[in-house]
């Protein structure tokens, strides 16, 4: 048996994320994950629970920022390998998110912690993991 | 905190159902959007499941069915979900009524597998981002939650938390189907928290993709 391939380096860790979700966004999500709870389409509904409006879909959020880390680990040879997170506070479209990333407890994890108006909203821990060696390659540097 | 649902039926009928090993199964086809290599998701018709006997199926409801996705597509919006009036660090670019639900093109070149139910002729060509694999397991998710036998109060539900493993690429055409089923039951303080794991597998049985979302439903 072979040995198993030893990774290489690491991916750095991603530069801030800042975007705003447009105000179409939450009726857009629904289409796409088929999640048509009132507090993403209907203000009224909203209001009537407490919100400040229509929220995005918490995996909206999630979907974005994965897919940023996943273009990030891309970009550097690795891949995105999970993402967990907490969604702390309801997000609203119209207002920029910006998230920050820093390396967390292994060379392997980042730190994600999102804020909207400077509350947080979402935190939470991404691995990506760094390009394998290519075939035949000892060198486990 | 005053509690205006009864937690009690609502623990009872998660608790059963797990109990009694409920799984609730999705199926999608990831199809091309365009010649550029964006995907989305499609349907696919009940039929052989990569499960075979071994799981029992529970009702799979809840995931109403959607129109026809058209539309172009060429995104570079990490979500690609559309123009979301971003314009920040990611270049979030003005799509132009597409469809949200496409997925923009990672090139990553990694092939798979995608016969069966996929759409082997249009597969092996591109990896689909983070974003659509979250679209899918959010689809399974919902087959749960919708579930009439839970009858869940959904005014006071939110999604509290979300972990997801990448385990194998997905690529364009590929055939995936997702297991889901209830997990971990806690009564809190302040709100009663239960887990839908997922579990994707590609059309060959390898699984692709494992996820925990945890759901909250609040007292008040």
């Amino acid at each position: 048996m072979g040995e198993l391939p030893v990774p290489v380096g690491e991916v750095p860790v991603p530069a801030p994320l800042v975007w705003e979700p447009a105000a179409d966004v939450p009726r857009d999500y629904a289409r796409v994950s088929r999640d048509h709870s009132a507090v993403h389409l209907d203000e009224a509904v909203a209001s009537r629970v407490g919100l400040p409006g229509v929220i995005l879909h918490g995996m909206y959020v999630y979907g974005y920022v994965a897919t940023y880390l996943g273009r990030h680990a891309d970009g550097h040879g690795g891949r995105l390998a999970s993402f967990e997170c907490r969604f702390q506070a309801p997000m609203l479209p119209g207002v920029p998110i910006r998230v920050r990333f820093e390396r967390g407890d292994t060379r392997e994890s980042v730190r994600v912690e999102a804020r909207q108006s400077d509350r947080p909203v979402l935190s939470g821990v991404a691995v990506l993991t760094p390009a394998l060696p290519s075939a035949g390659s000892s060198d486990a540097s | 905190m005053t509690v205006t649902w009864d937690p009690a039926p609502v623990l009872a009928r998660l608790a059963a159902l797990r109990e009694r090993q409920e799984s609730w199964r999705t199926r999608e086809i990831i199809e091309p959007a365009d010649a550029l290599g964006h995907a989305r998701l499609c349907d696919v018709p009940a039929g052989r499941s990569v499960f075979g006997d071994r799981e029992k199926e529970g009702v799979t409801g809840g995931t109403p069915p959607d129109g026809p996705d058209v539309g172009d597509h060429g995104g570079e919006d990490p979500a690609d979900v559309g123009d979301h009036g971003g314009e920040g660090l990611t270049g979030a670019g003005d799509h132009g009524g597409e469809d949200p639900a496409d997925v923009g093109d990672h090139g990553r070149g990694d092939r798979a597998d995608a016969g069966g139910h996929g759409r082997g002729d249009l597969t092996g060509t591109r990896e689909v981002p983070p974003g659509l694999a979250v679209a899918l397991t959010m689809r399974a998710v919902l087959g749960v939650l919708h579930d009439h036998r839970l009858d869940l109060p959904f005014d006071h539900n939110v999604h509290a938390a979300q972990s997801l493993t990448w385990h194998a690429p997905i690529a364009v055409g590929a055939s995936i189907e997702t297991r889901a089923w209830i997990g971990r039951i806690k009564e809190g303080a302040r709100a009663v928290f239960f887990d839908v794991e997922t579990e994707s597998f590609t059309e060959d049985g390898r699984m692709c993709l494992r996820g925990t979302s945890t759901q909250a439903l609040r007292h008040g």
